[in-house]
């Protein structure tokens, strides 16, 4: 027996630890199934319901959609890109269970088959937040879980999952860790992450749109990337990113597509847009909508044929009917030289030219400058100014008291030094001068091409902005630098005599119903009192100088200092008095510039017409009364089925600008059609014709209405 | 041996008066489909099998079967919009359809989108599926019937609507070698 001890004794310690063995690894078991589901095997993967606690505890559950994925397959994100679907689960049969949306940790962008997407590989948790219902009692999670798996084909899936989770008290379950690694790689929307978006415009190239997303972090950034979510009319592909000088911010580019699902032609611009900024595990979601930016570097070539374009669009301006109101100007120009030598009509002429190119400059300046300043601006923008409108006027009285011999300008000498040689010619000072207003008076409108070269000026920098203007000028210079270069013309003109004084009267009075005009552009702009003011100020200077001229030279002087004060009353006067009323549209047929609105309008099957206008364009009045309101557009523009929307621009409008801008215009006339085919609205040429308002509408969806007529 | 002589004589006789009665096998015997490049994964069924004898619609909300197509020779093709390599795969089917009509192969494209028409039709008309009907199968009743598990799976069916093989993932459906492969089945089953 003895001898037999020795050996029962080890039989019984294995035994025991035989069975402590088992008890150990049934535990293990236990805790095992405490907080996760069984995986089910899918094929390409497997998954399974994972909870960040082992039991039910308290009104809360984080619970997770674990995957581990076989090597070369992907599932997908929630935007999975222009391929694939996100994984959705239906909690039908869940008990005591609330289950919110499945979160989404940072994907990784695939690229298959010349295909980007954005998915997860090897292994992922979507986690899910849920509320228990009835907290003393355990919950019974049953899921349908649809997703895709795809590598080089695509298998799509339906499994089902289950999970148990007594209840009880909230221990930790040993899948919290991995439950937390990634629900801490789900984008957040605060800021403590550091990343922040500086901005997000639409960069037009000559190969399509671009998102151009500017971002900074508060530490050196090392791979910043920017997911974009969008209108499924859109394709984002990968971005080319470039780091700014600190280190510390990124500019991203992300070339945007027209998707399969896109109808016709549409612009980002002022879409509403999810933004994921990323930097190496840190990412940040952002709403943002883009508003259009620059019109990106061409290639080189395309600078020269935006020149020549510019050339062409200022040679235009001479015949588009804002040029009427300086029409008394220009034949004055011409008029004057009759009977001067060659010599002296070349040079004038070319002082004209001259004044022509340097208003040009100095608008590009001021465009520039404001721009720089970050604020919308249009062509035309000057004459949404009181003052400058005051000034004209002012401008142009003396200018008619000139005609009238009341009084002369003179250009003061080191201007007159730079445009020519000295001269005592006064009548240079006069052709200077002369070209200068004809500029500015006549570009209120924007014309055929100068739409064109005005937009690429302006969204690029400032030295595009002089060139482009520069080539305009010397393009609406053209026909006087044709003539100093064959100043035979001149000479078909009769001898200077009698009839020259009756046409400097005849423009002299033409002159004054230029002021007219203006002054009713002043009532519009501010208010009729306004206007009063200014038309008596004036026309009280205009008797100064009248005065002035008859009166004896010691009077002179003071009559001069008198109507010179009187002038700066006149300008600044309209300025003081604010405008209170809202521009009010007097058409019915017109319902207000609602932008927002469109959309709605175009989805409930309705045709839109963007009319944008303003009291001083007159190409935008000779397109009123030859198109919109006569004929059949006008006949359309009645129906019910349409929504004719005006926008009033007579004075500066942030967002005019803006939406003139969304279609890359900078100056009016502009009209645009939207309809269920063409929901981003076509924009019409400056100069309407009816035949092209009609296919446009036809084209935007609205073949009824168009066939009617 | 001049048993064995004999029996050789008697084997190469039989062989000799079946090739006269039925001369179509030897050609079938020396006349196999390749499986390469583009179609190497054709996994042609041992013995024709039919069809499950199911209907998917047409745009119009018709029934579609593959019975309504006999004396043709189907390429069946299942495919949805997420689906990148159906997407692909396409326009090729689109070519074959064009080149292989006159012979007479019917390319049927059946979509299995569950948004069906809506889904579709945008990605037909940008990948300009001219020779192709749009058909529809949002259930994927036909699909899961014919064993799809993935994406794409298209079928070759014979003129009588048997299954002859299948072929799962996407393919150049009008490269040289599917093109061959197909004009095998076309040749074979006039």
């Amino acid at each position: 027996m003895l001898t037999r001890a020795p050996r029962a004794w080890p039989k019984w310690v294995a035994l025991v630890a035989l069975v402590l063995a088992m008890i150990a690894t049934v535990n293990t078991r236990a805790a095992d199934a405490q907080g996760a589901g069984s995986w089910v095997d899918y094929g390409q993967g497997r998954v399974r319901l994972v909870s960040a606690t082992a039991a039910a505890a308290g009104d809360r559950l984080l619970l997770g959609l674990h995957y581990v994925i076989a090597p070369g397959w992907e599932i997908y994100w929630r935007s999975p890109g222009e391929a694939g679907y996100p994984t959705t689960v239906d909690w039908t049969g869940s008990d005591n269970l609330r289950a919110g949306d499945l979160q989404w940790p940072l994907p990784r962008r695939f690229r298959l088959l010349g295909v980007e997407t954005y998915g997860y590989k090897d292994e992922v948790v979507l986690p899910i937040h849920a509320l228990v219902e009835r907290q003393d009692q355990g919950v019974k999670v049953r899921g349908e879980a649809r997703f895709l798996t795809c590598n080089e084909v695509c298998v799509p899936h339906t499994v089902n999952l289950a999970l148990d989770l007594p209840a009880g008290h909230a221990t930790l379950s040993p899948y919290a860790t991995l439950l937390n690694r990634f629900q801490s790689r789900v984008p957040q929307s605060d800021t403590h992450l550091g990343l922040t978006l500086e901005r997000a415009e639409i960069v037009v190239t000559p190969k399509g749109e671009w998102l151009r997303v500017a971002m900074r972090s508060d530490e050196p950034l090392r791979a910043p990337d920017v997911l974009v979510e969008g209108p499924r009319e859109f394709v984002f592909s990968t971005p080319a990113t470039r780091l700014t000088g600190d280190g510390r911010g990124a500019v991203v580019d992300v070339p945007v597509a027209a998707s399969v699902l896109a109808s016709t032609n549409v612009s980002l611009v002022g879409k509403p847009l999810t933004l994921t900024l990323v930097d190496g595990d840190r990412a940040r979601e952002v709403a943002t909508v883009p508003v259009p930016g620059a019109i990106d570097a061409a290639v080189d070539g395309s600078l020269l044929a935006m020149v020549l374009i510019a050339l062409l669009g200022g040679l235009i301006l001479n015949v588009m009917p804002c040029v009427l109101p300086v029409l008394a100007v220009k034949v004055l120009a011409v008029v004057d030289h009759a009977g001067n030598s060659r010599r002296a009509t070349r040079i004038g002429f070319l002082a004209s030219a001259g004044g022509i190119v340097a208003t040009f400059l100095l608008l590009a300046a001021v465009l520039a400058g404001v721009r720089a300043a970050g604020v919308a601006i249009g062509w035309g923008f000057q004459f949404q100014q009181p003052l400058f409108i005051a000034a004209m006027a002012l401008v142009i009285t003396f200018f008619a008291a000139t005609l009238l011999g009341w009084f002369e300008i003179r250009l003061p000498a080191a201007l007159a030094g730079a445009v020519g040689r000295p001269t005592t010619d006064h009548r240079l000072g006069t052709s200077f001068l002369t070209g200068m207003f004809a500029t500015i008076l006549a570009t209120p409108c924007s014309a055929p091409f100068v739409g064109t070269a005005v937009g690429f000026a302006l969204s690029r920098g400032p030295w595009e902005i002089v060139a482009m203007f520069a080539a305009m000028g010397l393009g609406m210079a053209a026909p006087y630098i044709a003539v100093a270069l064959v100043p035979r013309i001149v000479e078909w003109f009769p001898r200077p005599g009698r009839w020259m004084l009756v046409v400097r009267q005849v423009m002299a009075v033409a002159l004054v119903a230029t002021v007219v005009w203006l002054v009713s552009v002043l009532a519009v702009q501010v208010s009729t009192l306004a206007a009063v003011v200014l038309a008596v100020l004036l026309s009280a200077t205009l008797l100064l100088l009248a005065w002035r001229h008859r009166a004896a030279a010691p009077r002179r002087r003071w009559l001069t200092l008198a109507a010179m004060s009187l002038a700066v009353v006149t300008i600044v006067a309209p300025a003081i008095h604010k405008a209170e009323t809202a521009l009010t549209i007097p058409d019915a047929r017109w319902v207000a510039f609602d932008p927002g609105s469109i959309a709605g309008h175009v989805a409930e099957g309705r045709i839109v017409f963007v009319d944008v206008t303003a009291d001083w364009c007159v190409t935008c009045k000779v397109n009123k009364e030859l198109v919109l309101n006569r004929g059949a557009v006008a006949e359309i523009l009645a129906d019910a089925r349409v929504v004719a929307m005006r926008a009033d621009w007579t004075r500066p409008d942030e967002r005019i600008a803006r939406y003139l801008e969304g279609f890359r215009r900078f100056g009016i006339p502009f009209n645009a059609v939207y309809g269920r085919q063409a929901p981003g609205g076509i924009a019409l040429p400056e100069l309407l014709r009816e035949d092209v308002v009609v296919a446009a509408i036809r084209q935007a969806g609205g073949a009824a209405l168009a066939a009617r007529q | 041996m001049r048993q064995a002589f004999l029996g050789l004589a008697g084997l190469i006789a039989i062989i000799a008066a079946f090739v006269l009665v039925r001369p179509d096998v030897l050609e079938r015997l020396g006349e196999q489909p390749v499986l390469e490049g583009q179609v190497q994964h054709f996994a042609a069924t041992r013995t024709l099998r039919a069809t499950p004898d199911l209907a998917w619609r047409d745009i119009d909300g018709n029934d579609v079967r593959i019975v309504d197509f006999a004396g043709k020779v189907l390429l069946v093709n299942f495919w949805a919009t997420w689906c990148a390599p159906c997407v692909r795969e396409l326009p090729s089917m689109n070519r074959l359809q064009a080149k292989l009509a006159a012979e007479g192969l019917q390319v049927v494209a059946i979509n299995v989108d569950t948004g069906g028409r809506y889904a579709a039709e945008p990605y037909v008309q940008r990948l300009a599926l001219d020779r192709l009907s749009l058909y529809l199968d949002p259930r994927s009743a036909v699909s899961r019937a014919m064993g799809v598990s993935v994406m794409p799976t298209s079928f070759l069916i014979d003129r009588r609507g048997r299954e002859i093989g299948r072929l799962e993932g996407g393919a150049e459906w009008d490269s040289d070698e599917a093109v061959a492969l197909i004009r095998y089945y076309l040749r074979r089953a006039a």
